[in-house]
C-alpha cells in the first residue's frame, strides 16, 4: 500500500528516493496533518457517544468489565473527549488548513515542508501521550488543561514548529499585502504558545501546577478561554475568510468590516476568561471586567459574521452546489449563535441560573463541534482535492456527510441545552432532592443526545471513507504525464490504515 | 486616519504582530498579573485545612480520576439559601476566597452532574457511607450518574474518603 504511493509520488521533478518520514513535496504536510487529525476526531466522537449513552442509562456501568472501567469511567472519557477533539482534531485540522492557505496568500512555498512534517509527527505523538496518560489517571485536575508534562511538551513543540513555519513563510512572502486570513492565522499561531505556557505555568513549575488557591482558577480560565479566543476563533475565522471568497469567486464584502472584526476581536476577546467563575470567590472586579468584555464581543462577532454572510449572499446558489461552502456557512452560523449565547450567559443574572448545568457543555459544543469543526471540514473538502489534483471521490457522500452532521448537531444541541434548562430551573426552585431535580428528569433527554452523537459519528465515518476512496483512486495524471501538483501524490501511509 | 493606520499595518508582519502583542499584553496585565497581587494575601479560613499524607493522596486521586468533572466545590453568593442536595440550604455556607487558600489545583468545577462537595463532610459525616457510596452508588440512589469506583483499590477508596472528610 505504502509502496504504491511512494512509487506514484516519484513521477515528478523530485526524482530520487523520497524520505517517507519527512517528505518535501508541497502541501504534503498540510495533507498528512489533516488526514491524521480525522482519526483523532473519530476517537473523540466515539468517547462522546459513549458518554451520552452512559448519561441516558447509567446502569450500563454494571456490564462493563472491571478491568475496562478504569479506562472508561465517565470523568476520564470526558477529559479524553475534550482533549482529543480540541487539541488533536480541531487544532491539527486548523494547522493543516493554515499550512495550505498561508503559502497561497504569501505566493511562495511553505518555508519548510520538513518542519511541517515534524509538526505532524509531534502532534500525533502528543495525541497518543494524552490518550495514554489521561486513561491512566495522570491528570492535572484543571479543566481544559488536564494533560501532564510529557504531552504538554510534545504539544508545545509541535505548535512551535508550526508557528515558526507559518511566520517564516509570511515574512518571506512575495505578496506585500497581508490578506485578512493571514492576520488571523498569524495572531493565533504566535499567541497560542504564550497562552499555553502562562496558563499551565510551565516556566514556573513544569512538573506540577504552580498556582494555588483562587488564583489557580483565575489562570485556569485565562488559559481555558484564550485557547478559544486566541486560537480556535481567529484560526477558524482566518480559514472562513479564505474559503468563502475562493469558493464563491467573489471578493470579500467589506475590507473595513474585516478590519473592525479583527482588531476588536484582538482587543475584546482575551480578557473574558473570568466569566467562567461569575459570582464565585474570584475578585469581583475581575468578574465585572470579564462580563463587560463578553458583552463587547458582540462587535467582533457581528462584524465578522455580517462580512462573511454578505460575501456569500451574491452567490447563494453555490450553497447547493458545493458541500464545502455549505459546511463553512454552517460553521459561521454556529459561531454567531454560540457567541450570542456566550455573551448573554456571562451576565450575572443569567449566569447564576444556567451555570453548572448541561447548558454550558451544549454551548461549548455549539462553538467547537458544529462551529469550527464545520469550518475545518470545509477546509478539508476544499484543499484535499487541490493537493491530490483530482476531485473528491463522491459528492453525494459529501452531501450525506453534511446532512447527517447538521442533523446530528441540531438534535444533540437542542436536547442537551434543554436538559440544562430543566436542571437550572429545578435548582432555582430549590427544596427538591438532588436526584429528583437533576438526574431523573434529564436522563430521558440524553437518548436523543446520544442519537445525535451517533449521527455525527456516522457522518464522520462517511467522510473518512470518502477521503480514503479519494486518496486510493488511481490518479490518471501521474500515469500519463505528471504536471505540477498532480505529481505530488502523497505516500499516505496514515491514510490507508 | 484609523483606516490608514490599520492599512499600513496590513503590509508589515512586525507591526501586525507587535500591535496585537501589545494589546494582548494588556490582557495579561489585567487578568493574570493584577489578580496575582489581588489574591495572594487571602488568609486561610477554618475550611482551608492542611492535608495529611493520606488526605493528599486522596486529593491527587480526586484530580486524576476526574471527580471534579462532575462535582463543583463552589457555593456561589446567591444560592446559599436555595440550592439543594436534599433540603434547602444544605449546600452549606457561601465559599470565601480563603477557603481555597491551600488548594492546588483548586476544584471550583464548571459542572454539577453530581451535587456540590464544598461542604460534603458536614452533610455526610461518615467515611463508611462514603465507602458504600463509592462501591455501589446505584444502591443508595437508583439511576444516579455516579459510577461505581470498585476498580480502585481499598487503599485508594480510603484515601478518597479521608480527603472528602476534609471538606467540612
Amino acid at each position: 500500500m505504502t509502496e504504491r504511493w511512494v512509487v506514484g509520488g516519484r513521477g515528478g521533478a523530485a526524482s530520487g528516493a523520497e524520505n517517507w518520514v519527512f517528505p518535501t513535496r508541497p502541501d504534503s504536510g498540510a495533507y498528512r496533518m489533516f488526514i491524521t487529525s480525522g482519526w483523532w476526531m473519530l476517537l473523540g466522537i466515539l468517547y462522546g457517544v459513549l458518554m451520552a449513552v452512559y448519561l441516558a442509562y447509567p446502569q450500563i456501568w454494571a456490564i462493563v468489565p472491571l478491568w475496562l472501567q478504569r479506562f472508561l469511567v465517565w470523568s476520564k472519557m470526558r477529559e479524553l473527549h475534550v482533549q482529543l477533539v480540541l487539541w488533536h482534531w480541531l487544532s491539527m485540522s486548523m494547522v493543516a488548513g493554515a499550512f495550505f492557505v498561508v503559502p497561497r496568500l504569501a505566493r511562495r512555498r511553505l518555508y519548510s515542508e520538513r518542519l511541517a512534517h515534524a509538526s505532524v509527527w509531534l502532534w500525533n505523538l502528543s495525541g497518543f501521550t494524552t490518550w495514554i496518560t489521561l486513561s491512566l489517571g495522570m491528570s492535572r485536575g484543571r479543566e481544559y488543561a488536564e494533560t501532564i508534562l510529557p504531552a504538554d511538551i510534545l504539544l508545545v513543540s509541535a505548535l512551535l514548529c508550526a508557528t515558526v513555519n507559518i511566520v517564516a513563510t509570511v515574512v518571506r512572502r512575495r505578496e506585500r499585502q497581508l490578506y485578512v486570513s493571514l492576520w488571523y492565522i498569524l495572531a493565533s499561531v504566535v499567541f497560542l504558545p504564550v497562552v499555553v505556557i502562562i496558563g499551565k505555568g510551565l516556566w514556573l513549575n513544569p512538573a506540577a501546577n504552580p498556582y494555588v488557591g483562587v488564583y489557580d482558577n483565575v489562570v485556569n480560565w485565562f488559559f481555558g478561554h484564550n485557547i478559544l479566543g486566541m486560537w480556535y476563533t481567529p484560526a477558524g475565522l482566518g480559514l472562513a475568510y479564505y474559503l468563502i471568497p475562493k469558493i464563491t469567486k467573489r471578493p470579500i464584502y467589506s475590507h473595513w468590516l474585516s478590519l473592525i472584526g479583527f482588531w476588536s476581536l484582538m482587543f475584546v476577546y482575551p480578557p473574558v476568561g473570568g466569566h467562567h467563575s461569575v459570582t464565585s470567590a474570584i475578585p469581583y472586579w475581575l468578574q465585572t471586567e470579564a462580563i463587560t468584555f463578553s458583552i463587547l464581543l458582540f462587535i467582533p462577532v457581528f462584524a465578522a459574521v455580517w462580512n462573511l454572510y454578505k460575501s456569500i449572499q451574491p452567490n447563494t446558489q453555490v450553497l447547493a452546489q458545493d458541500p464545502a461552502l455549505a459546511f463553512v456557512t454552517l460553521g459561521v452560523t454556529s459561531y454567531l449563535l454560540t457567541s450570542v449565547q456566550g455573551s448573554l450567559m456571562a451576565l450575572r443574572t443569567l449566569n447564576i441560573y444556567e451555570h453548572f448545568s448541561q447548558f454550558v457543555p451544549g454551548h461549548a459544543m455549539l462553538a467547537m463541534g458544529s462551529g469550527f469543526t464545520a469550518i475545518t471540514l470545509a477546509a478539508g473538502y476544499y484543499f484535499v482535492p487541490r493537493t491530490l489534483g483530482r476531485p473528491f471521490h463522491s459528492k453525494a457522500l459529501a452531501w450525506w456527510h453534511f446532512a447527517l452532521f447538521t442533523g446530528g448537531w441540531i438534535l444533540l444541541l437542542l436536547f442537551l441545552q434543554t436538559a440544562g434548562l430543566v436542571q437550572a430551573s429545578a435548582w432555582r426552585v430549590g427544596g427538591q432532592d438532588w436526584m429528583a431535580s437533576t438526574v431523573w428528569p434529564t436522563e430521558p433527554l440524553m437518548w436523543p443526545v446520544a442519537f445525535g452523537g451517533l449521527l455525527i459519528l456516522v457522518s464522520h465515518v462517511i467522510f473518512m471513507y470518502n477521503l480514503y476512496r479519494t486518496i486510493t483512486e488511481p490518479a490518471p495524471a501521474v500515469r500519463t504525464r505528471p504536471v505540477g501538483r498532480a505529481a505530488a501524490v502523497e505516500p499516505a501511509g496514515t491514510a490507508g490504515d | 486616519m484609523l483606516k490608514r493606520l490599520l492599512g499600513g499595518v496590513e503590509g508589515n508582519v512586525g507591526l501586525l504582530v507587535g500591535l496585537t502583542g501589545l494589546i494582548f499584553a494588556g490582557t495579561i496585565l489585567t487578568t493574570v498579573a493584577l489578580p496575582y497581587f489581588a489574591t495572594r494575601d487571602y488568609a486561610p479560613t477554618a475550611y482551608a485545612v492542611p492535608y495529611t499524607p493520606l488526605e493528599r493522596r486522596g486529593q491527587r486521586l480526586y484530580a486524576g480520576e476526574g471527580c471534579w468533572e462532575c462535582h463543583s466545590q463552589n457555593v456561589r453568593l446567591p444560592e446559599a439559601s436555595i440550592a439543594t442536595v436534599h433540603q434547602p440550604g444544605d449546600i452549606g455556607p457561601v465559599s470565601q476566597p480563603g477557603d481555597y487558600a491551600r488548594q492546588d489545583p483548586v476544584f471550583f468545577g464548571q459542572h454539577r452532574r453530581g451535587p456540590d462537595l464544598m461542604h460534603v463532610a458536614s452533610r455526610w459525616p461518615s467515611e463508611q457511607w462514603m465507602t458504600i457510596h463509592f462501591l455501589n452508588p446505584q444502591r443508595l440512589n437508583p439511576g444516579t450518574w455516579m459510577p461505581s469506583f470498585g476498580y480502585l483499590s481499598a487503599d485508594d477508596i480510603k484515601a478518597l474518603d479521608a480527603y472528602l472528610m476534609t471538606l467540612k
